[in-house]
Order: structure tokens, then C-alpha cells, then sequence
């Protein structure tokens, strides 16, 4: 995939530095953006705001990361940014919540739309959180690293790495366990 | 909702169905577009440096020192190092400059001022230029020139394996082989074995990747990032190296861990020993020792950084036995320090170098007897004990019999002095020592010899009474290489000069103190059995300078005043003793050095200061193994 991107436009000129890490890691930088918000619209205003901070050098760069791992952090932080100030981080009643129109294809539309909701009050709970546990949430959850390697991302102990996942999901539990209550009860 | 596991499962199948949601790649290649559609307008954006286009490797690496020097801006910089995470060439690169960074190239120019005979110049430089670019291009020749074929083998492999060469990848199974160069990589969750043609075994965690090469000094794993643990097989005359870009360890058998990311690398000791250079420093790491190559990188306990090892539990096994046997042979009591000698005493006048040593036989057997045992209770201990000892000569058992039964002649101590003759030159040294119980010593020695295979005539000739006794002839332009043991009553002495024996003897029967008691040196080397002595080394520099000061000044009246002048600003015309005095106690080792000046200091030596506090002392290292402090009166000065 990546190699169809880099012959997406024929170049007739040396590209620059930022479009030669765009071409290299965009689809990186949006699926991720694309993970935590839920939309392709939030995922492309994420990948803009990431490469306009770099084309601004608005963010110190820490040199001893290397790009792929700096742009995911950076896509996570933007994208959890983006969630806190559109005001999504306080919890949603179900009630408030917009119905989405569903594939008619898909098998159960009442149990995807469920899970489709729940999702985004997951995510939603996650935009909450602390910038800290935000992030490790994150990087544990949904990009699928061990607590051993995002200690080393974040320059922190596993152990701390432990003790703030664990407060997270507790904290999760309070802020959805009301919606889960109505829904998932056997 | 029932129960808090109720939760984690409902909360766990919703962030892996957000993990594993998929995107339609049209719809990220147009977001993709539109994007870099409004980027392309900002100013910076499509900023290029026309003097340096990166157009492919040499341009890269042309970036390197400004890289390294932090002057690179921050786009290039996320190129240069994106690049050099997939170009093998650049990376060495990179390395090669870092460590020419690391390691400041010092120049010394010497210039002599002194005429020293043309011709003896000429020579000493030649001799200098030889055995220098022989040291010098004989491991440059071994590291470059490459070795015979590599054979090397994937023994297992759990999960997604790939052997990595340019744009594509191959997955590997058992029995794959690798070749010089070619990365092998595990993905998330895998796990390899590797295995060299020598036995020696690598195994890989997840997400890790190496290449192996070798050469005339032996075989070299790239680790370029990952954790391996290796089991490295006797190496033989060789060694196995690891190069993680920022440091090199060298091994030649002996199991340990190396972890390696983008901070740097982490190197733990499972059995035996490695040397660790890191930016020209090296080190030596032991079962149970770890180091890291940046402050940044937190130290973890040994056995918690192989616990990802199929053979964790052995390994956590033998780091166990370790630290117990460690811990027990610290307890093992060392001879006291000695507050008296008499065979100070007996040395002669002429001694200008002194060294004395406690009999320290019952430690070692004890030692040795602990080490047995313990082992013998481990198996795992005994086997890498058992592969360490293979074809290495005589039974250790064997050698401690011999060790223990010669340490009961013996009593608490044993000396040496060499002496300066008439001309200044070093004479031959004479050892003394007192021993417990001389009976049976001889036969004990004769036997010894007889054992070790010394075939024909004996070196060593034992003298009932140096004084009548006389030195063999010898055949002409020959020297006699015969050592001469006297034992008498409760006192040991060997020299290779019989006169040596001959004068002791006259001091025996003298009383048993020869003139040196009465020189200051022998007061001064007095001075420290009072405050407690263990291993003693010192030297009488003044007599040594005295002597040695007519070649010094060598030359016409000038150019002895300038050479005078020259060493009297250095302190060496002052200089009065040496002493070395290392002792041991509550398992720890402490050694102290001292030189000290004739009264009326001049020169450089005139800037110390009487003994104080050294407060820059909170700022070395505990690692350190050796310190030097100096206390001078006028800093600025």
C-alpha cells in the first residue's frame, strides 16, 4: 500500500523532507487518528494538524525516537486533543446519542448499532481521561503495544504503566457502566 | 451489568473491534490528496536546500556530522533516521561516525630536547614503528578481512519470522540457513532460535532484528534492535562479538542478554564474563552485572530482563547459585594484616624495592572447597562450570591439593627484595619466608618438581650452608639459571645468586637484622606493619634517582643545569618512597598508594597540600575502579 502512495504523483522535481514523511507515514498517522475519533473527517483534520505542526516546527522533537514512533504519538495526542475540545469528553446518555443509519447487509443492525454506540462512548470516556492515561490507554488498547514497550515509549516504569491502565478501566466502568447496565444486562 | 468481569470482557471486545477496524484505502489516499493539497501552500512546506538534496545514500550520509552535532533541522533529521532504520550501509554509517565522535582522537607530539646518540635514535624509532604498526594493523587486518563461510541456522521458530533483504521479506521456518548479512526479523509475538556452526545459540524475542558477519577475529551479530539472549559456545582462539550500533561486547563462551532499542543498549550477565566497550571505555560485566550504554535507560534485575526466555527458570536457577556462592565466598575470613615482620629484617642493605605478601593458601583452598560444593548442588552451575574447565590443563583438584599442602609449610607471610648494585643496576631478587614447619619441605618440593615433568637436571638446588657452598661451573658463554633454596630452622630463602644466600646467612648468625634496619627506609616500611599491613609493595625512589642521576644529567655542563632544572620542576629530584598497601575486609578490598618528597618541595610537588576532604569525591562513579585525587593548595594557581 505504501508503495502505491509513493508513485501517487510523478514527480518531476527531488521531493522535500515533509513530503517524503508524508508520503512514508500518512496512512499510519490517519488509521490511527481514524481509531481513536471514529471519523474519517476527524481522522484527515488530525493527519493536517500532525504535518502542519511538523511544516511549523510548532513541536520540539525528541531525536531519540524515530519518526514512525514520534508520528503515532502525535497522531494519539491530536486525536485525543481533537475529541476534548469539541466538549465529547464529558459522558453520553444514550439518549443524546444520534442514530446512525447501518449497512442493510449487516447480520443483527440492533446488536451493531449497540456496539457501534458503545464504541463511541469508549471513545468518548478515553478523551477524559488524563493526557497521560489518554495516551497509555491508547497505545495499550487499541494500537495493541505491552505495557513493557510503552514504558519505554513514555520513558516510564511497566509498573506505572500497570497502575495507570488499571485506573483507567476503573474509571471507564463509572463513566459507561450506566449505559452498559441498560444494555447489557442477561 | 453483573460483575466487574463482566466489564472487562464487554470493554475488551469493544477496543480489539476498534483495534481491528478497517478503512477503506480509497478513502485514506483521498484524504491523503486533499491534505497535502493545503499543506503544499504553507511556507516550509516544500522548503528544499538546493546544495544538499537528498537524492539517495551519499546524500544522506552527508548529513550525518550535522546530524550529530544537532544543526540538522527536524525534517531531515526524521528522514536521515527513518533511513537509516532500512539502509544497512547508512547505518554503518552512523555508527562509524558516532564512534569517531565518541572517541577523541588525541595526538601527542613529543619533542626531545635532549641529543640522544643518533644512531640508538634511529634504531629505537624503527623498533617503535614496527612492533607499533604491528599492534596497531594486526586486529585492523583481523576485524576486515573476512572469515571462512558462515554457518548459521534457524533451529526454531514460533510465529512470523522473516529474513529481510532490501524491499522484500521471506518467511523462515527450522532449518532455514542464513548467510553473511542477511537480517533476520520477528514480528509481534514471535520468537526464533538461531543457531552458529560452533555450538553457540541466539534466541530471539519478538520485534527483534540481526545479521550476522565474521572475520579473521571471529563472528559478529548486528543486533539492530530487540533483545537476543545468547548461549555463546568456546569460542576457541576467536571471540563473538555483538555490535549494537553503540556499544560492542565480546565473549568467548558464556550464556548472556543484550537489549537494544533507540535510547540504546542493555547488557545483562547470565554465566561467565563479557567485555563491553561503549565509546572506547570498556568494561567487564560477570554473572549477575548489567550495564546500560545511557543514563536513560532504567536497570532492571537480571533475571526480570531474560523472564520473555524459554529457559527462563534456568537461567533465574544459575543467577540464584551465583549470588549465593558470591555471597559465601565473601564471607571466607582473609589472613589479618600483619603488624610486624621480621623478615624486613633480614633483607639486605642495598633494597630498594620491597614487597610482602600474606600466606593466603587457606583462603584460597576454602574458597575453592565452597565452590566445589555449591556447584556440585547445581547442575546447571556444574555444567557451564564443567564446559568452562574442558581441555584447559592440569585438574584444578588437582592444583589446590598442591596448593593447600605447600600453604601448612608455610607461615604467615612471604617477601622479596631486589637490590641495586654498585653500577645502579637492578640485582637478582631473594625471597624469604617464614614457614610453620620445615620438616619434610624439601622432599615436598623435590616431589613437586618430579610431578610437573621437569626432566634432567633440576633448576633449583637446595644448600645445606651457603657460606661453604659454591656455584657450579658452566660451559663458556652460558649463564648458570640455577636457583639456589636454603632452608633453615623457620626460614624459607631462594635466590639465583648464591651471594645473596651467602650475605643472609652472615645476618643470621649476625643476630637477624641486617644495616637496613637502620636506614629510613626500613623505618618508613616499619611505620605501615604498625598500622596494619596486607599485600606491601615499596620502593626506595630516592636511593633508585640517586643512583640513576649521573645518566640523567648526561651531557656538557648546560645542558645538565637545563635537565636538572627540568626535573626539578617535575619533582622526580625529590621524589622519596613509593608504597602500595592493599587490604581486605569485610569482603571488601581496599588499596591505597602513596608517594611521598624529600622535605623542601619545589616545582610542581610543592602544590599539594597536606591531606583534606575531597568533597569532588561525591562525584565518582561507584562503577570507578580506580580513582586519583589530588589536594592542592591555590586552585586558581
Amino acid at each position: 500500500m505504501q508503495a502505491a502512495v509513493k508513485t501517487l504523483r510523478l514527480v518531476t522535481e527531488p521531493p522535500s523532507e515533509v513530503e517524503q514523511l508524508f508520503r512514508t507515514h500518512h496512512d499510519r498517522v490517519f488509521r490511527t487518528a481514524h481509531r481513536i475519533t471514529g471519523s474519517p473527517a476527524d481522522a484527515e483534520d488530525v493527519l493536517q494538524t500532525v504535518f502542519l505542526r511538523l511544516v511549523r516546527n510548532e513541536d520540539s522533537f525528541d531525536l531519540s525516537e524515530n519518526p514512525a514512533a514520534y508520528l503515532s504519538r502525535a497522531a494519539i495526542n491530536a486525536s485525543l486533543d481533537l475529541l476534548r475540545s469539541r466538549g465529547r469528553a464529558r459522558p453520553v446518555d444514550l439518549d443524546e446519542v444520534e442514530v446512525a443509519s447501518l449497512p442493510s447487509h449487516m447480520r443483527d443492525p440492533e446488536s451493531v448499532h449497540e456496539d457501534r454506540e458503545l464504541q463511541k462512548l469508549i471513545r468518548n470516556a478515553v478523551a477524559g481521561l488524563g493526557k497521560t492515561a489518554g495516551e497509555m490507554f491508547v497505545l495499550r488498547y487499541y494500537e495493541g503495544y505491552d505495557n513493557q514497550e510503552i514504558a519505554q515509549m513514555l520513558s516510564t516504569s511497566p509498573m506505572v504503566v500497570g497502575v495507570v491502565l488499571h485506573r483507567a478501566r476503573t474509571k471507564l466502568r463509572k463513566e459507561i457502566g450506566h449505559y452498559l447496565e441498560k444494555h447489557h444486562e442477561q | 451489568m453483573n460483575s466487574n468481569n463482566d466489564f472487562d470482557t464487554i470493554l475488551d471486545k469493544a477496543t480489539s473491534e476498534i483495534r481491528n477496524e478497517q478503512v477503506d484505502q480509497t478513502v485514506v489516499n483521498k484524504a491523503a490528496e486533499r491534505v497535502w493539497a493545503r499543506l503544499a501552500v504553507e511556507p516550509g512546506t516544500m522548503q528544499k536546500d538546493v546544495a544538499a538534496r537528498i537524492d539517495g545514500c551519499a546524500n544522506f550520509q552527508s548529513l550525518i556530522p550535522a546530524y550529530l552535532s544537532g544543526n540538522l533541522s527536524e525534517a531531515r533529521s526524521l528522514l536521515l533516521v527513518d533511513h537509516t532504520h532500512e539502509c544497512i550501509p547508512c547505518r554503518k554509517a552512523m555508527k562509524d561516525a558516532r564512534t569517531r565522535t565518541a572517541r577523541p582522537v588525541k595526538t601527542a607530539t613529543v619533542r626531545s630536547r635532549y641529543n640522544i646518540n643518533p644512531v640508538i635514535l634511529r634504531w629505537g624509532v624503527a623498533a617503535v614503528l614496527v612492533i607499533g604498526l604491528g599492534l596497531v594493523a594486526l586486529p585492523l587486518i583481523q576485524r576486515w578481512t573476512p572469515g571462512g563461510a558462515l554457518e548459521a541456522t534457524v533451529q526454531a521458530a514460533e510465529g512470523q519470522v522473516f529474513q529481510i533483504a532490501d524491499t522484500r521479506s521471506t518467511a523462515l521456518t527450522a532449518g532455514s540457513r542464513l548467510e553473511k548479512g542477511e537480517r533476520i526479523r520477528t514480528a509481534k509475538d514471535a520468537r526464533a532460535f538461531v543457531r552458529l556452526g560452533d555450538g553457540t545459540v541466539i534466541e530471539m524475542k519478538d520485534r527483534s532484528e540481526f545479521y550476522i558477519t565474521n572475520n579473521l577475529q571471529g563472528t559478529t551479530i548486528h543486533l539492530s534492535r530487540g533483545a537476543i539472549v545468547i548461549e555463546a559456545a568456546n569460542q576457541g582462539k576467536k571471540q563473538l562479538f555483538v555490535d549494537t550500533g553503540d556499544s560492542r561486547i565480546a565473549v568467548t563462551g558464556t550464556t548472556f542478554s543484550v537489549n537494544s532499542g533507540t535510547k540504546g543498549s542493555r547488557v545483562s550477565v547470565i554465566e561467565g564474563e563479557v567485555r563491553l566497550d561503549h565509546g572506547g571505555n570498556e568494561r567487564v560485566l560477570r554473572a549477575g552485572e548489567q550495564a546500560a550504554t545511557s543514563p536513560a535507560i532504567a536497570r532492571i534485575p537480571v533475571k526480570e530482563e531474560v523472564a520473555w526466555s524459554r529457559n527462563a527458570g534456568k537461567y533465574a536457577e544459575t543467577l540464584a547459585a551465583l549470588n549465593a556462592l558470591n555471597k559465601e565466598l565473601q564471607g571466607v575470613a582473609y589472613p589479618g594484616v600483619r603488624n610486624s615482620t621480621h623478615l624486613l629484617d633480614l633483607m639486605p642493605e642495598t633494597t630498594v624495592v620491597y614487597a610482602a605478601l600474606p600466606n593466603l593458601t587457606s583462603t584460597i583452598v576454602e574458597s575453592h572447597r565452597i565452590m566445589e560444593e555449591r556447584i556440585n548442588q547445581n547442575p546447571a552451575l556444574k555444567q557451564w562450570l564443567d564446559k568452562e574447565r574442558a581441555g584447559k590443563g592440569p585438574n584444578v583438584n588437582q592444583v589446590m591439593g598442591t596448593i593447600k599442602e605447600f600453604g601448612e609449610y608455610l607461615g604467615d607471610e612471604v617477601a622479596v627484595s631486589v637490590s641495586m648494585d654498585e653500577k645502579g643496576e637492578p640485582a637478582s631478587p631473594l625471597v624469604l619466608a617464614e614457614l610453620k614447619n620445615s620438616a619434610g619441605l624439601q622432599q615436598f618440593i623435590e616431589q613437586q618438581m618430579a610431578k610437573f615433568g621437569q626432566q634432567g637436571r633440576s633448576p633449583v638446588r637446595f644448600v645445606s650452608d651457603p657460606l661453604t657452598a659454591s656455584v657450579a661451573a658452566v660451559e663458556p658463554g652460558k649463564k648458570n639459571e640455577e636457583l639456589f633454596v636454603w632452608i633453615q630452622n623457620n626460614l624459607f630463602a631462594a635466590s639465583p645468586k648464591l651471594n645473596q644466600l651467602q650475605e643472609l646467612e652472615r645476618v643470621v648468625q649476625g643476630g637477624g637484622r641486617s644495616s637496613l634496619t637502620a636506614t629510613p627506609f626500613h623505618a618508613h616500611v616499619s611505620q605501615l606493619y604498625q598500622q596494619g599491613a596486607g599485600l606491601v609493595v615499596a620502593a626506595n625512589l630516592e636511593k633508585v634517582i640517586e643512583r640513576a642521576k649521573p645518566e640523567l644529567l648526561k651531557g656538557s655542563e648546560g645542558e645538565a643545569a637545563k635537565k636538572a632544572s627540568a626535573l626539578q620542576q617535575l619533582g622526580i629530584l625529590n621524589l622519596k618512597y613509593f608504597v602500595l598497601d592493599q587490604k581486605t575486609s569485610n569482603g571488601k578490598t581496599h588499596t591505597q598508594a602513596t608517594v611521598s618528597f624529600s622535605e623542601g618541595q619545589r616545582g610542581i610537588p610543592s602544590w599539594l597540600a597536606a591531606p583534606a576532604a575531597m568533597g569532588s569525591l561525591e562525584y565518582i562513579s561507584q562503577d570507578a575502579n580506580v580513582v586519583a585525587g589530588f589536594v592542592v593548595k591555590d586552585p586558581v594557581r
